[in-house]
């Protein structure tokens, strides 16, 4: 092999990608792929990304015994003289081959409309502070508490803006073990807490990861519930009851 | 209440909500039927839309939502700086097309079609409310199914799913360049 020629590896998604790429550039008819040298291009494109010490995902080695495969089958002499129908062992793979390659032109599609829609704002939807007085409990997923960090963060960086450019920077230090204590006391005063209402303060981004997991750490230790009446709704903060808990 | 009243109710209840918001819901709040709700949401459509206002109605099957205009975007973005519009990686967009052809459709199914592992892409396209679980399949294994979304209709700019290319139009259009690449060969 010429070693001067600089190696150009393209990315590919996957076996299949690469295996209509190597077609595409032989000028190869997809419904009748002579095996043979398609395989030995393949296989020297493995060989490339191992020299140059790059991970090799299992499914293209997969597909390479799969390739050598339908070559040694079709190699063989048919099984049964009777048999004259017998399927071409390239079948199945060109049938992948082809479904991949439609999918691939979708995405192109699907990637034409995305252009406008990444330019598309739509509204958060609106907070309202007034607590409803009966919580109606709706399970709340990490999904959700993950949202509802980042719709924090989000406004606290925006509102971070404001700030002048040059200020002094004191290092603080904010554990999740005193907030989570903070939250247990607030517990004892109330019986329940909005859980946008712990992050009004303007608290800087530590203490906003630090609130945000002692939330979590008090719910692992069975000490607090979270309930949430509508989507996107506050979240609400119960206490779990002592006798409940205790035994 | 005239339309022009029933309209401009209509534009402060999608501002004041802000998600998506579905037509029966606005038609109870303003005391109409459906339909008239939808003429008036249609003509609120068209008037956004021929006076180049800043916000554009779109319809996600029944529910509706304002959204900005993306000629604006430019001039949004100089404000909020930290706007996240990062688009989808090529993995991410294969991913979505299965599954806006195949719903519903289970991860071992796109994975067996891309030839790769997929779990990741299925992640960033549900973080994204593009897809999301369609429960689980009555087969062996029962195992989780996925579909698109409204939010995925937003991204195609469609009114319903239905309206969604034909899957043969790009099947045929493949075929033809294939077929056409044999012929000069």
């Amino acid at each position: 092999m010429d070693t001067n020629r600089a190696v150009q590896l393209q990315a590919f998604e996957g076996p299949l990608d690469l295996l209509l790429s190597l077609i595409s550039k032989s000028e190869i008819d997809i419904y009748d792929i002579p095996i043979c040298e398609i395989t030995n291009q393949y296989m020297q494109y493995l060989y490339t990304m191992n020299q140059l010490n790059m991970d090799v995902a299992s499914e293209f080695i997969v597909m390479a015994a799969h390739l050598i495969e339908i070559k040694s089958k079709m190699m063989l002499p048919p099984e049964d003289e009777d048999e004259t129908d017998e399927l071409d062992p390239r079948e199945e793979l060109v049938r992948r081959l082809i479904e991949y390659k439609i999918f691939k032109h979708i995405s192109e599609y699907i990637k034409s409309n995305e252009i406008t829609y990444v330019k598309t704002i739509s509204k958060d939807p609106e907070y309202f502070p007034q607590l409803k007085a009966d919580n109606s409990a709706l399970d709340i997923s990490a999904q959700m508490l993950a949202s509802a960090m980042r719709n924090l963060l989000i406004k606290h960086k925006i509102r971070v803006e404001d700030v002048p450019s040059a200020y002094t920077v004191d290092s603080e230090s904010v554990s999740v073990n005193d907030k989570m204590i903070e939250i247990s006391k607030l517990l004892e005063l109330n019986k329940a807490l909005n859980f946008f209402s712990l992050f009004e303060n303007n608290l800087s981004k530590s203490q906003i990861v630090a609130t945000f997991l002692a939330i979590l750490e008090l719910m692992k230790l069975n000490i607090v519930v979270l309930s949430q009446e509508d989507n996107y709704g506050d979240i609400v903060i119960t206490k779990i009851q002592e006798e409940n808990h205790g035994q | 209440m005239d339309n022009k009243q029933l309209t401009s109710i209509l534009e402060s209840i999608l501002f004041a909500v802000g998600d998506p918001v579905a037509l029966n819901v606005m038609a109870d709040a303003l005391e109409i039927s459906q339909n008239q709700t939808k003429a008036l949401l249609d003509e609120l459509k068209s008037e956004f839309d021929f006076e180049m206002r800043g916000f554009r109605l779109v319809q996600m099957e029944n529910k509706y939502q304002l959204v900005t205009r993306s000629e604006n975007f430019d001039y949004i973005k100089k404000i909020l700086k930290d706007f996240n519009n990062t688009t989808l990686s090529q993995a991410g967009l294969e991913t979505l097309a299965i599954v806006a052809y195949k719903q519903p459709v289970t991860r071992a199914e796109i994975e067996q079609i891309r030839g790769v592992q997929s779990s990741s892409s299925l992640d960033v396209l549900i973080d994204r409310g593009l897809v999301r679980s369609a429960g689980k399949l009555d087969v062996p294994g029962k195992p989780l199914s996925y579909e698109t979304t409204g939010e995925f209709l937003k991204l195609m700019n469609l009114e319903k799913l239905a309206l969604l290319p034909d899957f043969d139009e790009f099947s045929k259009g493949i075929q033809m360049a294939l077929s056409e690449e044999t012929a000069v060969i």
